[in-house]
């Protein structure tokens, strides 16, 4: 097992520093000269030359590339904000608790109120809860969720005036961006969840278990719930990578100032810096969930447990 | 005898299993299927019963029906009795039904690769049976399932391994031993060999005899294959459409066969010492089971149709002590 | 439908077109209500947009100097902006970018990632290692990110929205066929094929690719949907599509600094976007259902 969890921990740093290497390549071929954009209007070639020059700008490509993955990977050093000169990790680590509260709150949600649904509309498969429940996961699938939350906040920031607009401050701010953030994803879990258990219950070890005179409920529960869990788990996988990365969304809406409005405002004003640190970020942060979710399937699914546990 | 007006009652050889007038339907889609038509059969306790037909004749449902665990939606039984022992299991509270299922009556089922849960060891799985109906603890549950391992040829130290490391014929070992773990008096096997290769399939038909004779258990085996029969069983009911169209021992069947359709199902077999430069089947197919054809099921098929075979419910007639044919025309046949 | 009376039918060549699966498979997920839903509201928003210029009370950069942000009236049954443009003019033209920026984006990314499957599922080795560990990295940046930073490279813009959305969907799209070929690699059909001595391009193309493509179809239209929810996004936080051009996504971006004041310059884009993706989702949802062979009568 360990040797599993070993395996794919360096695999996802692999793929981090391939991200990494992605993104920093991209980023240096983008047309546009941080120096010149940087300098103020009135600066000389020579300043500008300058400028490059203390921005380490001019050294090979590989150079920069080497210099950048070493610094990000060994000393968790992203360099500084172009614009507000401050170190990119100390900036991401003071927005990093507002980002992940959305994220993780969201999260819970989705789980709790995308597998009950689920569960609900799948046993009462083909009457109208079953109906009116996928209809109205289908809607907010297709529903953008920053449109949802410009909505949500015309109806409850402008007409009701019960929950504020944007910004940070106590509980009741969080509110709208983290319901927000869960919506997509409790709509796709659910989904999901309904065609597991519907694909269980047609199972023929359901049938064998209700032929030894097994009671219905231990068969659900025993049979039919552990093996419905396993495409479940990676639903809820996919959900949630999709909630890292609207979060990001949400924030602009929402004018929180967490790593995500960090990384869209750095986009906009070419702050390279900051835009590779953010990046690298939120993939680490989707890779990390990936790999937990992988790691619960496996001990889930015996035929992917025995190749890693010893036996005997 | 099989037919109206028949009182259990009457007749000392009234089985130990007695069906009568099972009529199931499938709705599906604002279309009902009518898989089981009427169907009604003794069995005597020790006897094993073949019943043969051809896919979507409504064996299963009849077998599934028997325990009743068809699933309802879309399955309906509409109608019919079905009495082991003397007590109507149609009509007994699930509770009393649950102790029935495993313990008197147990079910094999057709495709080994679906039927075992895979994610739970086949040990675990053969105690959740035997500790339905049994008072075992732990220690002596473990043990009986090892032992029922060894009896249907599997060594007992994969007790703890998941259904993912057997082969499909193995698979179909542990699936008989779960079935027969309670020592059932019944014994409903669903095509249990179509699944796998021939010689397997020997293996498997041996064991089940061998387990048979030790522990005296009454079988239904359904199959396509005639062969199977003939090794197996002593009474042979063929149903077509959800309808029983003839019954009687082996030799009824297999030499004196009566129905057009049983007579077209052994023409079909070619034959060893003859040279045979075409298959014949029996033209044409199985009706549509949401527009069966009105009067015989067959009549569209059969060679020997006439104008009565259309009109209304055709019955069960005896022709010989003890063999049973639905078919009107008979006499201009043979 | 009653059994024949006849026996003895000729056997009838069965021609089994490429094209006459595909209608087939229309013709079956036609039968589920929610695609039949689908299918007509995505119609007939195509055709309004693509007849703009007669149903359009407005040209869509026409300015109304007189009513300037208004509510929705009789007047200007969406509103208008603060240049006094007709929203439901813009709306419908906005339509034929986000639609054509949706059919399109999603198209090439599913031919690509279908051809480059393809290749890496039916070789196998080398090639297929090395191409499915590039697409492995690819898509271990999340999608939405990958799409952001490419546009963000890119640049605003039409066209480069729409390679941005392309290349998105490109790896996703090359996963997924890889996995179907594997499915398929293994049947003996083309063993068959190989074993009378078709060469290994041929093979892929005639045998292996229309087996595997009818999912893909699924993957497509959902895609379309996706694409155009994507675009809205990113031209909602300043790249993408941006305005004046009326496509939905920026006719959000416009609007978002009003919506306390003028919510209906967000709401109605919005719901155009929400409808259109929920109608695509209804037609891909009864293909995927119309594709499944455990569905299959």
């Amino acid at each position: 097992m360990a040797k599993y969890i070993l395996q794919r921990c360096l695999w996802m740093i692999v793929t981090l520093l391939a991200t990494g290497f992605i993104i920093f390549t991209i980023l240096y071929f983008t047309p546009g000269d941080p120096a010149r954009i940087f300098s103020s209007s009135t600066a000389s070639e020579a300043d500008i030359t300058v400028l490059r020059h203390q921005m380490g700008l001019d050294r090979p490509y590989l150079v920069q590339l080497g210099d950048f993955l070493y610094r990000a990977f060994f000393k968790l050093d992203f360099g500084n904000s172009y614009i507000y000169k401050v170190p990119v990790f100390q900036e991401m680590a003071n927005r990093l608790p507002r980002t992940l509260a959305i994220g993780l709150f969201a999260m819970v949600l989705n789980l709790i109120i995308g597998l009950s649904l689920g569960i609900f509309a799948g046993t009462h498969e083909g009457k109208w809860q079953d109906s009116a429940t996928m209809a109205v996961a289908m809607i907010f699938i297709s529903t953008p969720d920053f449109w949802v939350a410009l909505m949500m906040i015309v109806l409850f920031a402008a007409k009701l005036g019960w929950l504020p607009a944007y910004g940070i401050g106590g509980p009741q701010y969080y509110i709208m961006p983290v319901i927000c953030a869960a919506l997509g994803g409790i709509a796709v879990n659910a989904r999901q969840t309904r065609s597991s258990i519907l694909g269980v219950f047609r199972e023929d070890f359901v049938t064998t278990a209700r032929s030894k005179g097994q009671a219905e409920s231990v068969v659900v529960r025993k049979h039919m719930l552990p093996n419905a869990l396993m495409p479940i788990i990676t639903g809820i996988g996919i959900g949630f990578s999709r909630i890292v990365v609207g979060s990001a969304i949400i924030e602009n809406v929402f004018s929180i100032p967490g790593v995500g409005l960090y990384m869209l405002n750095a986009l906009n004003s070419r702050d390279y810096p900051v835009i590779r640190g953010t990046t690298l970020f939120f993939a680490a942060y989707t890779a990390v969930i990936m790999l937990l979710v992988d790691l619960i399937y496996s001990f889930v699914d015996p035929r992917i447990k025995s190749r890693f546990f010893s036996r005997k | 005898m099989i037919g109206r007006g028949y009182d259990p009652g009457r007749d000392e050889n009234a089985g130990f299993l007695s069906v009568r007038n099972l009529n199931v339907i499938y709705t599906s889609r604002k279309k009902i299927v009518h898989a089981v038509n009427g169907v009604s059969f003794d069995m005597k306790k020790g006897e094993t019963l073949g019943m043969v037909g051809e896919t979507g004749a409504g064996k299963t449902t009849i077998a599934k029906s028997i325990l009743r665990i068809l699933p309802d939606p879309p399955a309906k039984v509409l109608g019919g009795e079905i009495r082991l022992d003397g007590k109507d299991l149609m009509t007994l509270p699930e509770k009393e039904m649950l102790k029935v299922r495993g313990e008197k009556v147990a079910m094999i089922f057709q495709d080994p690769m679906t039927a075992l849960n895979p994610l739970m060891t086949i040990g675990d799985q053969i105690i959740e049976g035997l500790k339905l109906h049994n008072d075992y603890s732990d220690v002596e549950a473990a043990q009986k399932a090892r032992e029922l391992l060894e009896m249907v040829g599997i060594h007992e130290e994969r007790f703890k391994e998941y259904p993912f490391e057997f082969s499909g014929g193995m698979k179909q070992r542990v699936v008989i031993g779960m079935a027969l773990a309670c020592e059932p008096d019944l014994l409903l096997a669903d095509e249990p060999t179509t699944a796998l290769d021939v010689t397997i399939q020997a293996q498997v038909l041996d064991l089940i005899n061998k387990l048979k004779a030790r522990y005296g258990t009454s079988m239904i085996l359904i199959t396509h294959n005639l062969g199977v029969v003939a090794q197996t069983c002593d009474h042979v009911a063929v149903i077509y459409a959800g309808k029983m169209i003839e019954y009687g021992n082996k030799k009824d069947i297999f030499i004196d066969y009566a129905h057009p359709y049983t007579r077209g199902l052994f023409a079909s077999l070619p034959g060893f010492n003859v040279d045979a430069p075409r298959l014949k089947p029996i033209a044409g197919t199985m009706p549509d089971p949401t527009d069966l054809p009105p009067g015989c099921a067959f009549h569209p098929r059969c060679p020997y149709a006439i104008e009565e075979c259309r009109n209304g419910e055709i019955s069960l007639k005896e022709i010989s002590p003890g063999h049973y044919c639905r078919c009107c025309n008979l006499q201009q046949i043979w | 439908m009653t059994t024949t009376q006849s026996v003895h039918t000729e056997a009838r060549p069965i021609k089994v077109a490429k094209s006459s699966l595909l209608l087939e498979t229309l013709q079956r997920t036609l039968k589920s209500p929610g695609a039949k839903v689908g299918t007509v509201l995505f119609v007939l928003i195509v055709l309004a947009c693509v007849f703009a210029p007669l149903i359009a009370p407005y040209k869509p950069n026409d300015m109304d100097l007189t009513h300037m942000y208004s509510a929705p009236s009789s007047l200007h049954l969406m509103g208008t902006d603060g240049l006094g443009r007709d929203q439901f003019s813009r709306l419908l033209y906005g339509g034929r970018y986000s639609l054509a920026l949706g059919i399109t984006a999603s198209l090439f990314g599913a031919i690509v990632g279908v051809i480059i499957g393809s290749f890496a599922g039916y070789f196998g080795g080398r090639t297929e290692t090395v191409i499915m560990r590039l697409m492995d990295i690819l898509s271990s940046i999340p999608g939405l990110l990958l799409c952001i930073l490419i546009s963000a490279v890119l640049g605003k813009g039409f066209f480069n929205t729409v390679l941005a959305l392309a290349i998105a969907g490109v790896a996703e799209g090359a996963r997924y066929i890889r996995a179907q070929i594997l499915k398929e690699r293994s049947k003996e059909y083309l063993e068959a094929a190989e074993a009378i001595n078709c060469s290994k391009l041929s093979i892929m193309f005639r045998h292996l690719l229309p087996n595997v493509v009818q999912p893909v179809l699924v993957n497509v239209t959902m895609g379309i949907g996706m694409v155009i929810g994507m675009a809205a996004m990113l031209s909602y936080i300043g790249l993408g599509v941006q305005p004046p051009t009326p496509e939905w996504g920026a006719l959000l971006a416009a609007g978002r600094s009003h919506i306390l004041n003028y919510p209906y310059l967000i709401a109605f884009p919005g719901l155009v976007i929400a409808v259109t993706i929920f109608a695509v989702n209804l037609v891909g949802d009864g293909l995927r259902d119309a594709l499944d062979p455990r569905l299959i009568s």
